[in-house]
């Protein structure tokens, strides 16, 4: 997504300028080079938003679900226990722990679960971002 | 020289950046005063606040020279869309660091250094998951509790998941409630 988004239409931006500029194409577009920055902002900022809001549906997340049943169950309402049902460790954990494993953030071996060297700097962002905030970890 | 038009794309390309300086400010100012908010709440809040002094300083950097009302208009229009798209990635990011289930997953396993899969969850159950969700959905008041059952108090999530189920079937995706259901079948 990141090179289809965002790579490939900024290496297009750049090539097409360079080449305009040094006249080994015709000005078909003619846009200055902040025109061609307000148009890559633009687009940059809708897919970013797009690759951030994409995993909510391809993960499936459980705050939709709870809210799209307890919503259709209006106006009886849903108990704790029918909830409770509804999510346990092998629907809620497994597949997670699973996209980690396939990510490169984590590895198996000998039946534990270890941080990768790819995993180490996206944790600790994260982990820098909320002691910024003066926040405890987020709780999940 | 960096033109006047490239200066005002950079201010606006700096929006996260804003966002996040008063978020470190109201954070600590709601936490000092103990008002009980929801941290997502905060974090809109910050992007809301933050549109007087990013508008306040694209005024000064380009705004104030435009010479025709018709480019001022579309020129703040499109400074509007930019702010308000960045700062939803904002949320969303800072929203990922409060709820996503793989960032807990990963920090659990990096502070225990290595862990089983029954110790991580010991540490973060389905049970911890569907609570943390159920009090966040009560202090936000989209869901209220009353005779034992939880109840829809007000739509906006609601519909906010209406259309991301939407947008998923349109992709080929179940919709969420149904994956759940389906996997427990």
């Amino acid at each position: 997504m990141l090179l289809l988004f965002i790579i490939l239409p900024f290496l297009f931006i750049i090539g097409y300028w360079v080449l305009e500029w040094f006249e080994f194409l015709p000005s078909i577009i003619p846009f200055t080079l902040a025109e061609w920055s307000a148009i890559y902002l633009l687009h940059f900022a809708l897919s970013f938003a797009y690759i951030l809001s994409y995993p909510a549906i391809e993960a499936v997340s459980p705050s939709l679900a709870i809210s799209l049943m307890i919503g259709d169950s209006n106006p009886q309402g849903m108990l704790h226990e029918d909830l409770v049902h509804v999510f346990d460790d092998e629907i809620v954990l497994e597949p997670r722990i699973k996209d980690l494993v396939e990510a490169g953030l984590i590895i198996r071996s000998d039946g534990y679960f270890m941080v990768t060297s790819r995993g180490i700097p996206f944790v600790k962002c994260f982990i820098l971002l909320r002691r910024l905030l003066g926040l405890p970890i987020g709780k999940g | 020289m960096v033109s006047l038009m490239l200066q005002y794309l950079i201010l606006l390309t700096c929006t996260p950046l804003l966002i996040f300086i008063l978020h470190i400010a109201a954070t600590r100012v709601f936490m000092r005063y103990k008002f009980d908010m929801p941290n997502q709440v905060i974090a809109i809040i910050c992007s809301f606040v933050g549109h007087v002094p990013m508008a306040a300083a694209l005024w000064m950097v380009y705004l104030r020279y435009l010479t025709t009302s018709v480019e001022l208009v579309w020129t703040v229009i499109y400074g509007l869309i930019v702010y308000n798209i960045l700062a939803y990635c904002y949320f969303h990011i800072f929203n990922m660091s409060d709820t996503a289930r793989r960032v807990r997953i990963l920090y659990e396993i990096y502070n225990s250094k290595q862990l089983k899969e029954s110790d991580i969850v010991s540490l973060y159950s389905a049970n911890n998951m569907l609570d943390s969700r159920l009090e966040r959905f009560l202090s936000m008041k989209q869901i209220k509790f009353s005779d034992g059952r939880y109840l829809l108090n007000r739509k906006y999530f609601y519909y906010v998941a209406k259309i991301v189920a939407g947008w998923g079937r349109i992709l080929g995706f179940a919709p969420p409630q149904a994956v759940y259901h389906r996997t427990k079948q």
